[in-house]
């Protein structure tokens, strides 16, 4: 009966753990963040639905042949939580799970991480057409914002 | 292209096969070692090479799974598997995965081509794609079978059963043939049809002791086989939901020292999926309904009878790290005989051996991006879905029954 004792625990758990033990205190809650483009390459508005399929990465390229390049911060950096809320509509960890159903299935590839605010700007300025995000008040000149139309 | 895979997989048996056999474990060994420090990109990213390894413990009572877990643990259940995509254009990708599986009985390590296929994207645009995929493509059966390998995409150190059987794992997971794809891209989602033709995987003692009882002399093989798949996932990642529904034929041909005719066996599975996300938990249930018939076999063989199983599984992150998990399944191989009562009185073996229903819960430890620990309990009533291979005399099985397992596993 041991395993049953177990079993009834990790219910307990489940059912009763407070949403308060969910330790993510959103930091840069509220603040702005901009979806960003090689400024050399220049798509044009795009609409959230096509920003979407860029980022869970279906689509790999651009109506006019160049190829898409997808620039990440890691899962728990808090503007990579912030895009994935607010600009994306996605939950990290779904995101997370939708690339790793991609990769391990042989459908596709993860974006490439990046791990600064610096080398988000050098990577995405190097390469025409890529896309990344930034905090609004971190974006340069070498960038381009892209225009997410509704 | 079918011939080839067919060749490279014939099991590999006996003493002969350990030299070879480790000399490729040590090959993958040292490629997962070297690159562990991450996941390795060539050709300014186009090449992307991925690995997992787990390994598992079973501890059992009653009756035995992956391994000799009876009052005792078995390590017999590891997975080991090296991913690589070769994105040559946008609209053109060569992915493959070579996977060594032991499961107890039903796997036995040898290092196999889980997938080896060309993407073809035809059209792209705003509304979606539509493309074809050749060679031994992945079969996607439910919501897991797909990546069902990779423990790092699993809710639960085991799928659940009812659905994923171990037991034919290989015939879920991928066929030799082509698949053609539609998504189509709306404000609600991504709506997606994929029809698959080709050969799925027949071979392997596991598949041949499922349908037929045992190991038998001779060979089971795969005819032409067909596999529809709807599926919706809503723009939000939220929603998962998923039809699919296959005409899967094999054919058994006898040896002369065969107390079996040969014949054909014909299985038609529906699967229902859907799958709620919230940022914290997750719902997810599955429902199969399956006909099967068996056909040329002789009297005492020829059936046709329909099963069906289902499971309802919640999850829930309480921090970033941690995830615990519960699920109810069930299954029943015969729906006109749910508690095996005509089976025992016409075979004289336990009714319990036509159902199982499993309670289970478990916890899982992300101890980072790469590696991670779980541990899980099930109570399980009856024996419907565990491997004859394993358990070879059925007045030996328990009703009643446990089992505990611990499972690490690592990935780059």
């Amino acid at each position: 009966m041991r395993i049953w004792q177990l079993i009834i625990f990790i219910q307990i758990v489940i059912f009763f753990s407070p949403p308060a033990l969910a330790a993510s205190v959103d930091a840069n809650a509220g603040s702005k963040v901009a979806v960003i483009a090689s400024s050399s390459f220049n798509p044009g508005a795009i609409s959230a639905n096509t920003l979407r399929a860029i980022f869970v990465m279906n689509q790999t390229k651009w109506s006019d042949g160049t190829p898409v390049k997808v620039y990440v911060f890691s899962d728990s950096n808090p503007t990579h939580e912030v895009f994935s809320k607010e600009v994306l509509k996605f939950f990290p960890r779904q995101l997370r799970r939708a690339w790793d159903r991609q990769v391990f299935a042989g459908l596709g590839q993860y974006p490439e991480q990046v791990s600064s605010t610096q080398e988000m700007l050098a990577k995405v300025k190097a390469t025409p057409g890529s896309v990344g995000y930034l905090l609004l008040q971190e974006v340069n000149q070498d960038v381009r914002i892209l225009q997410i139309s509704q | 292209m079918y011939a080839y895979f067919k060749y490279r997989n014939r099991p590999c048996l006996g003493p002969s096969c350990t030299k070879p056999l480790l000399a490729r474990w040590m090959l993958a060994f040292s490629v997962l070692v070297s690159s562990a420090a991450g996941a390795v990109d060539m050709h300014d990213g186009k090449l992307q090479l991925h690995g997992f390894i787990t390994q598992g413990m079973v501890n059992t009572t009653g009756n035995n799974f992956l391994g000799k877990s009876r009052d005792d643990i078995s390590y017999d259940f590891r997975e080991v598997g090296l991913n690589a995509t070769y994105r040559a254009l946008p609209q053109l990708q060569f992915s493959t995965q070579l996977i060594s599986r032991k499961a107890g009985e039903n796997d036995n390590g040898e290092l196999r081509v889980g997938h080896a296929f060309v993407d073809w994207t035809v059209a792209a645009g705003d509304w979606g794609s539509s493309g074809v995929r050749v060679g031994r493509v992945r079969v996607p059966y439910g919501l897991y079978a797909e990546t069902g390998d990779v423990a790092f995409t699993r809710d639960s150190a085991i799928l659940p059963q009812p659905i994923y059987f171990d037991v034919t794992r290989r015939l879920q997971k991928s066929a030799d043939g082509l698949s053609l794809y539609h998504n189509a891209v709306s404000d609600y989602g991504n709506f997606g049809i994929k029809y698959y033709l080709g050969y799925p995987q027949a071979d392997g003692k596991s598949t041949e002791a499922t349908f037929l009882g045992k190991d038998m002399p001779g060979r089971l093989d795969s005819k032409l086989t067909q596999l529809v798949n709807f599926s919706f996932d809503s723009n939000n990642g939220q929603w998962r939901l998923g039809f699919t529904a296959a005409n899967v034929k094999l054919e058994y041909d006898r040896k002369a020292t065969d107390y079996l005719s040969s014949g054909d066996i014909h299985l038609v599975p529906y699967l229902l999926s859907a799958q709620y996300n919230a940022e914290k938990w997750s719902l997810t249930a599955e429902y199969l309904l399956e006909f099967l018939e068996f056909k040329g076999f002789g009297p005492l063989m020829d059936s046709k009878t329909s099963a069906d199983g289902f499971y309802v599984q919640a999850a829930y992150r309480p921090a970033s790290k941690w995830e615990v998990f519960t699920r109810y399944d069930a299954f029943y191989r015969d729906r006109s005989d749910r508690h095996g009562r005509e089976w025992q009185a016409t075979t004289g073996l336990p009714d319990f051996m036509q159902y199982s229903k499993d309670w289970s819960a478990g916890v899982r430890y992300d101890v980072n991006e790469s590696f991670s620990l779980r541990a899980e309990a099930h109570r399980i009533n009856g024996a419907g879905w565990l491997s004859p291979l394993e358990n070879s005399n059925p007045a030996a099985l328990e009703k009643n029954w446990d089992m505990l397992i611990l499972l690490a596993s690592y990935r780059f």
